[in-house]
This record gives C-alpha cells, sequence and structure tokens, in this order.
C-alpha cells in the first residue's frame, strides 16, 4: 500500500506527535536520572564535609590533679629535745644548752655540709656502647657518700677509651641577716681503684667544685688536682679553699654547689687465662666524706657567754602522704640565732635541707620546701645555734603535705574554633576500666576543670581518655609517682 | 466499495500506530518507573549508609577473657549492629543493639577471647564496619 498526498501527511503527523511524546518520557526520566545523581552526589559531599568538620575537634588536657594538701601536726609523743631543755609544752618551749666560752669574735654558719641535701645529675658516657661487656659510670652514694663508680668489664675486645660525668649538688642561702667577711670551702675525697685489668692505659679522674647561681651562672669554680693514676689504691685527699670572696654574692638568693666528676678510661687490653683471650677490667669509685661550704660573719653578740644550742626532732604520722613544705612558727629571745633545718636520711643520719639567721625577736614563720629525696622521710629536726643562751619557741611545726584525692580534677581546653561537647570519660590502667557519662560543652578556646569522682593509685599509669559528641577520641596519658 | 477502501486503509494504519506507541509507551513507562524505584532506594540507602556513624570508645578483654566494649552512635540515624568480627573471624552474630543517635551502649560477650591483644571489627545492619582494637586487663 502506498500513501499519497494528505494521507501521507496525516500518518507523519501522527507518528510525529507519538515520537515527541515517546521522546518527552525519554527525556524526562533522563533528566530525572541525572537529578537524582546530583542529589546522592550532594549528600556524600556534604556527608563527607561533615565528617572532615568533625576531624577539626581539638581539645586538650592541661593538667589532671589528683592531689590535695593537708598540714599534718606532729606526733606529741614523738618529741625529742636533742639540745637544751623543754620547759613547755604548749606551746614548746626550749632554753637552750650553753656549750664552750669565750665568745665574740667570728662566728660562722655552715651553708653546705655531708648532711645538706644532696641531689645529682645523671653521668653518662660518651654515648659509645661497650662493645662486649658492660660499661657503666653512674653517681652514686658510696658508704654513704655522694661519689660516682665507673664500671668496665669487656672480654674479646682489644682496647677501649671511654669518658664518663656527672655532678652533684647542694642548695643554700647566702645569708642575708649577717654581714659574711669570708667563705671557705673544704673537701676529702677518697679513690678506691679496685680489680684493674689491662696491659696498658691510663684511668683520670677530675674533679671541679662549682657554685653557680639559680640562672645556673658560674659565680666561683675551682677545679682540684686530677687525679691520674693507675695504681691508686685507697687514696685519700684533702683541699681547703678559704677566702672565697664573700663580695660576689647576692645576700638571700639561692646558689648551688656543685661537685663535678669526670672520669677518662684508656686501656689496652691484657692477655689473661686462658690464652689469648683479652679481657679488660675496672671497677673505681670516688667519694666525697667531707664537703664543708662555712660563711664567716662577725658576732654580734657578748663575751664569754659561749655557744647556746637547742635542737628537737619531731616525729610525723603521714598516713601515706607525701610532705611538700614544711610550715613552722617561732619565735626566739634574742637574735641572732642561726636555724638550721633537716630530715632523717637514714637512722639516725641527719641531712641538713635549709638554714637562715633569724635576726627579729618577734615570731617568724617559715615555709621551706622540702626536697624531693626527703619526701618519704617522717623525721625532722630543728637546731638553732646562738653566741650565748636563748628561749626558742615553737608554736606550731607542721608538715604540708600532699595525698591522693578521691576526686580527680581535669582541666580541659578547647583548642579549636568549635564547640566541642564532651560525652564521655575513660580513665583506664592495667587493671581497671572506668567509665563515666559527661556533658561538658566547652566554647571555642575555653578552659574548663571538671572534677571526675574517681581516685588514682599510686605508682601507676594511666590512659584518659575523652570522647566528644561528634565521636572524637582523645587519648592522654599520666603517671602517678 | 472502491472509495472507502483508502479511509479504511488510512483508519487502520492509524489504529495499528495508536496500539503500536501506546504499547511502546506503556512498556517504556513500567521500565522507567522500576528503574526510579532502584535508583530512589539506592539513593535512600547509600545516604543512610553515609549518615550512619559509630565508633568504638573503648574496647577491651576483661579479666575473665570475655570481650566488652562500648559503642558509640556518633551519627544521625539508628545504628544497629548485627556481627561482631574478632581478627576477622565471625565472633558474635545476629545481635542487632540498636543505639540512637547520640548515645552509646554496651556489647559484651559472653565468650571467652583467646590472646592479649585482638583486632575488634563490627558490621551495621546497613553493612558499614567499625573498627577497633582490644587489648587484655590484667587482674
Amino acid at each position: 500500500m502506498q500513501l499519497k498526498g494528505k494521507k501521507w501527511g496525516q500518518a507523519t503527523a501522527v507518528g510525529a506527535v507519538f515520537f515527541i511524546l515517546i521522546l518527552g518520557i525519554v527525556l524526562g526520566y533522563l533528566f530525572y536520572f541525572i537529578n537524582q545523581v546530583e542529589n546522592l552526589n550532594k549528600v556524600a559531599l556534604s556527608t563527607i564535609q561533615e565528617r572532615y568538620e568533625k576531624q577539626k575537634e581539638q581539645l586538650d588536657i592541661e593538667s589532671v590533679d589528683y592531689l590535695e594538701t593537708k598540714l599534718i601536726d606532729y606526733n606529741p609523743e614523738s618529741i625529742e629535745v636533742v639540745y637544751g631543755i623543754k620547759i613547755s609544752d604548749s606551746p614548746l618551749v626550749i632554753e637552750s644548752m650553753i656549750t664552750g666560752g669565750g665568745g665574740g669574735g667570728e662566728e660562722s654558719i655552715v651553708l653546705v655540709d655531708a648532711n645538706s641535701a644532696w641531689d645529682y645529675a645523671y653521668g653518662s658516657y660518651d654515648g659509645f656502647s661497650c662493645p662486649r661487656g658492660r660499661c657503666s659510670f653512674e653517681l652514686k652514694l658510696i658508704n654513704g657518700y655522694i661519689g660516682a663508680e665507673a664500671y668496665i668489664n669487656l672480654r674479646n675486645v682489644f682496647w677501649i677509651w671511654k669518658i664518663g660525668d656527672g655532678y652533684w649538688y647542694a642548695p643554700f642561702n647566702f645569708p642575708k641577716d649577717v654581714d659574711v667577711s669570708s667563705l671557705s670551702l673544704s673537701i676529702s675525697y677518697r679513690v678506691e681503684s679496685t680489680n684493674f685489668v689491662a696491659s696498658s692505659g691510663f684511668v683520670r679522674w677530675k674533679f671541679s667544685v662549682l657554685i653557680v647561681n639559680e640562672s645556673n651562672y658560674v659565680i666561683y669554680w675551682h677545679s682540684l688536682n686530677n687525679v691520674t693514676h693507675r695504681d691508686v689504691r685507697d687514696d685519700s685527699f684533702t683541699l681547703t679553699l678559704n677566702d672565697i670572696p664573700a663580695g660576689i654574692f647576692v645576700p638571700g638568693e639561692r646558689y648551688y654547689l656543685k661537685v663535678y666528676i669526670y672520669v677518662e678510661i684508656f686501656l689496652f687490653a691484657a692477655a689473661a687465662p686462658p690464652p689469648g683471650f683479652l679481657r679488660i677490667v675496672y671497677d673505681g669509685k670516688v667519694y666525697f666524706d667531707k664537703v664543708r661550704l662555712e660563711a664567716y660573719y662577725r658576732g654580734g653578740f657578748g663575751s664569754g657567754g659561749g655557744i647556746g644550742k637547742a635542737g628537737v626532732i619531731f616525729g610525723f604520722n603521714l598516713n601515706g602522704g607525701t610532705p611538700l613544705s614544711l610550715k613552722a612558727e617561732l619565735e626566739v629571745n634574742t637574735t641572732p640565732v642561726e636555724l638550721a633545718f633537716y630530715y632523717e636520711y637514714s637512722g639516725g643520719v641527719w641531712r641538713k635541707f635549709e638554714s637562715y639567721i633569724i635576726k627579729t625577736a618577734s615570731t617568724v614563720n617559715v615555709d621551706l620546701p622540702i626536697p624531693e629525696e626527703a619526701r618519704n622521710n617522717t623525721n625532722y629536726m630543728i637546731i638553732a645555734n646562738a653566741g650565748g643562751g636563748f628561749k626558742l619557741t615553737i608554736y606550731s611545726f607542721k608538715l604540708n603535705c600532699s595525698y591522693i584525692a578521691d576526686n580527680l580534677n581535669v582541666t580541659l581546653v578547647n583548642e579549636r574554633g568549635e564547640t566541642a561537647k564532651i560525652v564521655s570519660f575513660w580513665i583506664i590502667n592495667a587493671s581497671k576500666v572506668w567509665r563515666s557519662d559527661l556533658n561538658v560543652a566547652l566554647a571555642p578556646l575555653e578552659k574548663r576543670t571538671i572534677q571526675i569522682n574517681y581516685r588514682v593509685e599510686r605508682g601507676t599509669r594511666y590512659l584518659i581518655r575523652i570522647v566528644t559528641e561528634k565521636g572524637n577520641v582523645f587519648d592522654y596519658y599520666i603517671s602517678i609517682p | 466499495m472502491k472509495g472507502m477502501s483508502p479511509i479504511i486503509g488510512a483508519l487502520l494504519m492509524v489504529v495499528i500506530v495508536v496500539i503500536a506507541f501506546t504499547g511502546v509507551y506503556i512498556w517504556s513507562l513500567t521500565r522507567f518507573e522500576i528503574y526510579r524505584f532502584h535508583l530512589k532506594s539506592l539513593k535512600s540507602e547509600v545516604q543512610e549508609a553515609l549518615q550512619e556513624y559509630g565508633i568504638i570508645e573503648y574496647a577491651w578483654i576483661d579479666k575473665d577473657g570475655t570481650l566488652k566494649m562500648y559503642v558509640r552512635n556518633a551519627g544521625e540515624l539508628k545504628l544497629c549492629i548485627l556481627d561482631v568480627f574478632i581478627n576477622d573471624t565471625l565472633f558474635m552474630h545476629d545481635l542487632d543493639i540498636c543505639i540512637l543517635p547520640g548515645s552509646g551502649g554496651w556489647i559484651n560477650s559472653s565468650h571467652v577471647v583467646g590472646g592479649s591483644y585482638v583486632k575488634v571489627k563490627l558490621v551495621t545492619t546497613r553493612f558499614n564496619f567499625i573498627r577497633g582494637e582490644a587489648y587484655a586487663i590484667k587482674g
């Protein structure tokens, strides 16, 4: 059949209408599809954006305070008057005892001695490890005195060259209430060298004494004679340095006396039995059994009265606390009186950690930091010296101790520009997991301290984990000494 | 009759064309509707999967050897935990533990976990993974 003229035109029109309809449908769905894919991409992009925004949170723990402090009074039954006579219990009044005589003239105050609170910086070797064996250089107490030990035990090594050094230091306050005319420093030290096995070489010990201020600026320095030896056995040396100029010190300022110890070991191996077996052994020790830094001043009190001395030992029941400072309220009826404070280093051995001179006859409050190494001690002693008899009144003698608190005070900082809401707090150690819900919102850059009802244990390391509402996790570690 | 045949022919042609195009239209409409439905559900699933976000706040192996963990829903949709994998091995299944947005929930196993360290993987009902690790707590 063949359509002609008008009929052909009608068929074309009908076909065109339907074609346009079908085309419209196809295009419509195509656009719908494209629109849907675009929407999906928008959702994906916005979700990625949200995730990125979430990651921008940054919280920091500025501090974790797990301690509380309490003032602990001494145990009244523990009081032991070591110098003088107790004439009253409340307040505690001690009448000094008188020693010596003649009076007047030049007096001295001991700034640092063997009983002082010595501390040390860890010694170190030159960084080379020992090839086959053990090498060590360490600062340590030897026979109860400050010192250092160098130890080498090597096998199958032909030679060794090692350098080790470190220093001990003790703090002191330069007297501010007296006119110090001069200082003297006396040091006695011993070198004990044992088990020296090598065919050749030397071991050289060097010592220096320095006085530095709190900025570590050297005020005074003196090198002691080198001890170059191979065969030194149990030798001792004494050095006295008089007339250290007092003018270079600022009254009342804190200084540190440093004892610097250096060892240089250069040894060749010795052939020792069994044949051909190379061996180097050295075990050397040095220690200072007498160190004394004294300040001399012109005594201003009468003559012929001798030296007045009063001393009391106080015992404390710390109940797990750690002494941080000693707070005392004292009064003397004559001036000047030198006060020295000691802690019991070990049974019957006392170490001085602070001293100063009272120049006013009114009530004096002292607040003395307890040295690190004294923080397990329960016994403390005060000794007062004057150029004649005096009366020492102790209104209070307390230790400010830190205890593990029942709560943690955690200071948080929001380091970023968006509000962060904390929803979980975790504290975890090797044996316990503890969690608490939180609802704390921190504005941008806000710092806030929150209290957590958890008691930490001593000698433990903890992980603190904070979780935010956006699902970010922040971890921090604390060690409880 | 001779004059009628072109008209009938034209009508027949129109009818056949209409029927044919109607058939094509209905078929294409049906297909497009099916595609639209699939596309819509796919978009919805992908959208939900993207908006689902959970974390394991902390997981550990307890003193008795069981696994304990706390999961937080930090996303915008209800989060349902289906399975737990330990070191890529199925450990707990069909849990269906659901956590509302902004909330957290505990997942504790009744079985003992071997070892002192494991990798934990949670599978959600939208087949998202939440990964973490667990260390043993010593008694």
